[in-house]
């Protein structure tokens, strides 16, 4: 009699692995072959798993099709089996499991749509929290704010591209111009993705937009990020650019600088 | 519950006794499915039901994935809890099915140590679901309803009856059905049954065999509602919920379920407590 262990990686090996051998022998015999009764729960690991794989990634599903789509889904879920019990967490390695898919190689575009779809799926998840008022930021001292750092909300994610997925991804979605002409040399996007509260958005992010957040993500205050901006285009705008990334709530805490206590 | 109903079921507020959810689906760190849930919970007594434990792996418990489902419990305060008498993981990999174990002495023991650890972490009883059978495996010893007596026995588990499973695993496994019954509740302690399942299966055909699948995905056959009443007869009215997972249909149908359920339990619950109007004992899921 094998031991329970031996039992379930014989048995997970046939579910996966497709080589009956051994799971058939632990079998009862009957008017049912085993290997057909084994094949029910490769379908439901199979098919529960593309489903799944399905409602994260809609976009790549529309463009590929559903039969190409659930070939894909076969191949990944061989390569990445899911570990997390709860299949929230499931998918995240479709992007570079599609970089290196040379079935996909002449749509080069598609890595970069799924992590634009893992981005909206993990933000969606993502932990709540309340984005930060204005007017905590217009109740101080304006001559301080240059040394406040600014903590982005719980929820944001960027995502860039050579391409221009941002409209892939629009004209993919139930109510999108599925027959648009989208030009992949039209130029790339920077995109944030956030759900401030209820809602995932998409932000499309200009350069000095771009190397303003990605320094206050980096720790940087408000005047280094600045002049991070100001670097990429010398006629940014702070005032307005701040005023409207907090009204569209951005950002979670001010981050106050350090005092130093021989001060 | 399901996502689709959400915002329906907010709306409305139908006259459900109760909602069960996959304890899983809301494993997430925050959005929109743990505030729906955060707002039904105040109009609803709510069930978690846990498909990823995996209490009859060989492998050690998922104190990660323990540690969520406690978070759960603490956070909803679910007037049930349940698992599946089955395995779904192997070496560390999520195989998302309920998969079937060998009844054997070795089994019983790895069964039990995990339901009395999560009942020790949890600190409360959960309810053990009995499976939809595909296949037996040799080396099984120990007839399914002994077994799951057993660990109810052992570990002071509860049991959630699924009706639509034993009928499945009846028909594909060539078992009685009065006689598991029998079994398994002459054997357990009064109370043992803390809910019921019902659900729709599907029938494959194999050449001139078929097998029944527990797809979740149709009205509850009536062999089923007959079993149902079959059951209730021995345990009296216990909470029973609708399970309906793939093609989803309406709210309204699943209501209308709910109220045929209803109506059986009606039939079995004492005088006196039928006079107190108690609060509708079927929910859905």
């Amino acid at each position: 009699m094998p031991a329970l262990a031996d039992l379930q990686a014989d048995f997970r090996n046939a579910v996966l692995g497709g080589d009956d051998a051994r799971a058939v022998d632990l079998i009862v015999d009957s008017a049912i072959p085993a290997g057909k009764r084994i094949q029910i729960h490769r379908n439901n690991t199979f098919i529960t798993l593309t489903e799944s794989l399905a409602a994260v990634y809609p976009v790549i599903l529309r463009l590929v099709g559903k039969e190409f789509f659930e070939a894909v889904c076969r191949q990944f879920i061989l390569a990445h089996p899911p570990r997390n019990r709860s299949l929230i967490f499931y998918g995240l390695d479709m992007a570079s499991f599609l970089e290196s898919f040379p079935p996909v190689n002449d749509l080069p575009y598609l890595p970069d749509v799924a992590r634009l779809e893992w981005a909206w799926h993990s933000a969606y998840h993502a932990a709540d929290a309340i984005p930060l008022a204005p007017e905590r930021l217009a109740a101080l001292d304006p001559n301080t704010l240059p040394a406040l750092g600014l903590e982005l909300h719980s929820t944001c994610r960027f995502v860039s591209s050579q391409f221009p997925i941002f409209r892939i991804w629009r004209a993919n979605q139930p109510d999108g111009d599925a027959d648009e002409t989208i030009n992949l040399a039209d130029g790339g996007d920077m995109l944030m993705v956030i759900r401030p509260l209820f809602n995932v958005q998409i932000r499309n992010l200009n350069p000095p937009e771009t190397a303003f957040l990605l320094a206050l993500d980096g720790g940087a205050d408000l005047g280094h990020a600045a002049e991070a901006a100001l670097r990429t285009d010398p006629a940014f705008n702070i005032r307005d650019t701040l005023r409207d990334l907090i009204s569209s709530q951005t950002f979670a805490q001010i981050i106050f600088p350090r005092e130093d206590p021989r001060s | 519950m399901k996502p689709v109903h959400y915002r329906e079921i907010l709306e409305t507020r139908p006259p459900i006794g109760w909602f069960e959810i996959h304890a899983e689906n809301y494993m997430g760190a925050g959005g929109p499915p743990l505030h729906y849930l955060e707002t039904l919970r105040l109009d609803y007594p709510l069930s978690l039901h846990g498909v990823g434990l995996s209490l009859g792996s060989a492998d050690d418990l998922d104190r990660r994935h323990l540690t969520g489902l406690k978070e759960l419990v603490d956070r909803f305060q679910p007037g049930l809890v349940s698992e599946h008498l089955s395995w779904c993981t192997a070496g560390g990999v999520f195989l998302n099915d309920l998969l079937p174990l060998p009844y054997t002495d070795e089994s019983l023991d790895v069964v039990c140590a995990h339901i009395t650890e999560t009942q020790d972490f949890l600190g409360r009883r959960i309810l053990i679901e009995n499976p939809s059978a595909y296949l037996a495996f040799k080396a099984s010893s120990i007839p399914e309803p002994e077994f799951l007596a057993e660990v109810s026995l052992r570990t002071g588990c509860g049991l959630l009856l699924d009706i639509n499973n034993v009928f499945v695993s009846a028909e594909n496994l060539d078992f009685d059905v009065d006689a598991y019954l029998d079994t398994l509740l002459n054997t357990v302690p009064p109370g043992a049954v803390g809910e019921i399942h019902l659900a729709g299966h599907h029938i494959n055909r194999y050449g001139t065999e078929i097998i029944r699948i527990d797809n979740h995905g149709s009205e509850i056959r009536e062999k089923v509602w007959a079993l149902f009443d079959s059951a209730l007869r021995r345990v009296g009215a216990t909470p029973t919920l609708i399970e309906w997972d793939t093609d989803v249909p309406a709210l309204a149908t699943l209501i209308a379920e709910a109220g045929r359920a209803e109506n059986f339990l009606k039939k079995f619950q004492g005088a006196a407590k039928a006079a107190k109007k108690e609060k509708a004992l079927a929910g859905v899921g």
